[in-house]
């Protein structure tokens, strides 16, 4: 009753959305071709145990199902089933092999995961209210691997006279780093922290720019300075990571707290934008794409501050 | 009898030491209040009593089947109602529901139940959970916190709630920064302190009175020194 009840809550776009996704993702799967060897099923049970791995339950959550028999190992299983459903789409033979290390790792992993909390280093970054940008403490590794990699290249890229490998280093890894950054979840109690939307909108707006400059800086001044006549390209490069930047920051904001249909809408706005820029009509209804998103976040970001007055009693 | 002895029990987290070489003992029939400081590992000390969490030496739980934990911040499954999340705590718990009880107690409590109970404030959240263990009968039960978060009102009815339980031969361990109210309601005081713990033997009103002489001339001697800069 209460699956069917939850069901019915959740919007008609969510469940189309959400059904296409799963029916691509099926696609996909039944698409792999993969031989049945030892090889090949010890790697689906590795990988299964990685995935299994990464569901951790919060201590309270922990708390209030250890209570109860055999409720939390109950509750991790089921959890870890449907994770070993995508092996059933590439062969029934990795589903059993999955589903076998999931039953074990329920058995003997309970011990080993999520009861003892990491200690996760935080560098508060000295620029933004929100310090979750470039020093966020789950990215803390990625970020500066992600902006050394990136001058690396652009340094290999002098050498070797490849303005290309340059600007692909530049442009793809700064999209990947603040795809990371961006898509961060917030609770709802830190977007309270803006206390209006104005400021919401004005602070999200100024912290991506300043992040965005900080970031890419240095790979920047390396591409200039190494390539000069390539310019008007790399500046037209900086143009769109920014507009991908602002693109992700409103379509984030427009969907939440959902964060997997930000994502899907994300995507779909990238291809969205490629078509239109195709020609000159679409490069004038850009401003106008922008503006909507801009609207619909600011609504969005309306109505969960309101919202949230309202409910805090 | 119901008894909880804890002999040299060790908790660490990673390098970290919390829990150092605790030896004490509780019996039913009683009301122990636990306090600390922030971070002291009162929460630790009451995860490892429940055995919910893996340590280094001995509780012996005598003639304990259940125990009923309530966590400093309780978490809710989304989209279920009050009503709902007790049903299924009784049931995973194979307890009978008791309807007269239930209507007794959230009369006290005045919960919305039929509303959905993620969308209740952490004081409702916390008087549903609390709900839930007080009908499910346990032989212990450990409270997190119980107080924080409630209004004056329900703080007082949780205290009164508490000492009737205690009449029914409950055995509880709470743990709380409302010093005050611990002392109306305990029998006896552990303080965790230094990776430590041990039972206060002075009378409870001495004990807070002591503290807030103790706060008193920390203030005094801070301000004092500041104003002599």
């Amino acid at each position: 009753m209460i699956f069917k009840r939850s069901f019915r809550e959740i919007p008609v776009v969510y469940i189309i959305l959400l059904t296409a996704i799963i029916f691509v993702v099926i696609y996909m799967l039944l698409k792999i071709d993969v031989a049945v060897t030892y090889k090949s099923l010890s790697i689906a049970g590795i990988i299964q145990l990685i995935l299994c791995q990464q569901i951790r339950q919060g201590v309270d959550k922990q708390m209030l199902l250890k209570q109860y028999p055999y409720l939390f190992k109950y509750y991790r299983l089921i959890d870890y089933f449907f994770i070993a459903c995508i092996f059933l789409f590439v062969d029934t033979a990795f589903w059993f092999v999955a589903l076998a290390f999931s039953f074990l790792y329920t058995l003997i992993g309970g011990w080993f995961s999520g009861n003892v909390p990491k200690m996760r280093i935080v560098l508060p970054s000295p620029f933004f209210v929100k310090s979750s940008y470039l020093w966020h403490s789950k990215h803390r590794y990625l970020l500066p691997v992600m902006w050394t990699s990136i001058v690396v290249l652009v340094i290999i890229a002098c050498v070797k006279d490849n303005y290309n490998l340059g600007i692909v280093a530049m442009g793809g890894g700064s999209f990947v780093a603040f795809l990371f950054t961006i898509m961060q979840y917030e609770k709802i109690d830190f977007l309270r922290m803006y206390e209006d939307v104005s400021r919401f909108m004005l602070q999200t707006f100024r912290e991506t720019v300043v992040n965005m400059a900080i970031f890419i800086l240095l790979p920047t001044l390396c591409l200039l300075s190494f390539f000069p006549e390539e310019c008007l390209i790399t500046v037209m490069v900086i143009m769109a990571v920014f507009l991908l930047n602002i693109h992700l920051l409103w379509i984030k904001y427009m969907f939440y707290p959902s964060d997997v249909l930000g994502g899907v809408m994300f995507v779909a706005g990238i291809f969205l934008q490629w078509v239109m820029v195709a020609s000159i009509y679409g490069l004038i209804a850009l401003p106008v794409y922008y503006y909507i998103l801009y609207r619909q976040c600011k609504k969005n970001i309306h109505s969960i501050l309101s919202n949230y007055e309202r409910s805090d009693y | 009898m119901k008894e909880v002895i804890i002999e040299s029990l060790f908790k660490s987290y990673g390098r970290t030491r919390v829990l150092d070489n605790i030896n004490l003992s509780y019996f039913s029939g009683t009301i122990n209040g636990i306090i600390g400081s922030n971070g002291a590992g009162k929460s630790t000390f009451l995860h490892c009593v429940a055995g919910f969490m893996p340590y280094s030496g001995n509780i012996i739980r005598k003639n304990i089947r259940t125990i009923g934990l309530l966590t400093a911040n309780p978490y809710i499954f989304p989209r279920i109602t009050g009503r709902e999340f007790i049903d299924f705590c009784l049931s995973a718990k194979r307890c009978n529901l008791d309807e007269r009880e239930l209507q007794r107690l959230n009369e006290l409590f005045e919960l919305p139940l039929t509303r959905y109970a993620d969308e209740y404030s952490t004081g409702m959240l916390k008087k549903l959970h609390l709900l839930a263990l007080l009908l499910q009968n346990n032989d212990l039960l450990l409270l997190d916190e119980p107080f924080n978060g409630l209004d004056i009102t329900s703080s007082a009815i949780l205290s009164e709630l508490l000492n009737e339980w205690k009449k029914r031969d409950a055995f509880i361990l709470i743990s709380s920064h409302d010093l005050n109210q611990l002392i109306k309601i305990s029998d006896t005081l552990t303080v965790i302190e230094n990776n430590t713990a041990y039972m206060k033997s002075e009378s409870l009103p001495t004990i807070g009175q002591e503290i807030q002489k103790e706060a008193r001339s920390k203030v005094k001697t801070i301000f004092n020194t500041e104003t002599h800069i």
